[in-house]
């Protein structure tokens, strides 16, 4: 894993209000760049020409949901091993497990503070740096 | 606190303002998946479809600062979760889902009117 702090963001969120508040919350507040998916098929489509430092995937999502939005993304050449942080509502203790054995780095729960949703993201990134 | 960041603050005043006023919409599209739930028809979509609505409610209203909003989503949601893997809904479990709908309406209709959801982004205790 790259030990410099990502820069692109591939985010995939169906909900327009966490969007917009996440854009806010990364870009403005963060410095991030930012490629916003409304499905995890829009995602799909979009990683390879964006090439993303770091995914931020929304669990609960219509269609394709982030654990199936995930596998798909690892057979893209573009984001086979990029680092993937989930995002859900309050994901209990076993299924955090389960999305961190599923190859993501953390589980940001929702709600968050858009304040800090930047910082949260390089604490994240820091820690799985320590790690391997 | 620097420009920048009180232009921040600003903008997610102003998101927050548009959200609540945005609540009674969501209500309403809830209240619609319910009544198909209630009708039988397409139950199993109609249970998706409103676990779906409770889910991201949780999590929007506590990101907007609505932390009883979110509370009471949540547990409409933990109900509508726990339903999506029996293998039937009886009338209890309906009216279970009744009295934390009527639950969530009456956080929504306290937040609208004390206008209360200062606390931007404060996460559910």
């Amino acid at each position: 894993m790259n030990t410099e702090y990502p820069q692109r963001i591939l985010y995939v969120e169906d909900e327009p209000d966490i969007q917009t508040i996440t854009r806010i919350a990364l870009e403005t507040v963060g410095g991030f760049t930012l490629e916003v998916c409304n499905s995890g098929m829009e995602a799909v489509n979009k990683a390879t020409a964006f090439e993303p430092d770091l995914i931020l995937l929304d669990v609960m999502m219509p269609g394709m949901d982030g654990p199936s939005t995930l596998a798909e993304l690892r057979t893209l050449q573009a984001t086979r091993d990029t680092p993937v942080i989930f995002m859900t509502a309050k994901a209990q203790r076993h299924e955090i497990r389960q999305y961190k054995a599923m190859g993501a780095l953390d589980v940001i729960s929702k709600p968050f503070d858009p304040m800090r949703l930047a910082d949260n993201v390089r604490s994240i990134w820091e820690r799985a740096n320590v790690d391997h | 606190m620097s420009i920048t960041s009180t232009k921040v603050q600003e903008k997610l005043a102003a998101l927050q303002h548009d959200y609540i006023r945005n609540l009674p919409g969501k209500l309403g599209t809830i209240t619609r998946q319910y009544a198909l739930l209630k009708s039988g028809s397409g139950k199993t979509q109609a249970l998706d479809e409103l676990h779906l609505l409770a889910h991201n409610l949780a999590g929007t209203a506590g990101t907007f600062g609505c932390p009883e909003i979110s509370a009471a989503a949540r547990t409409y949601d933990e109900l509508l979760k726990q339903l999506k893997i029996q293998p039937y809904i009886n009338s209890n479990d309906m009216q279970a889902l009744e009295t934390r709908f009527e639950i969530l309406q009456l956080a929504v209709e306290k937040t609208m009117n004390l206008d209360n959801c200062t606390a931007f982004g404060k996460a559910v205790p």
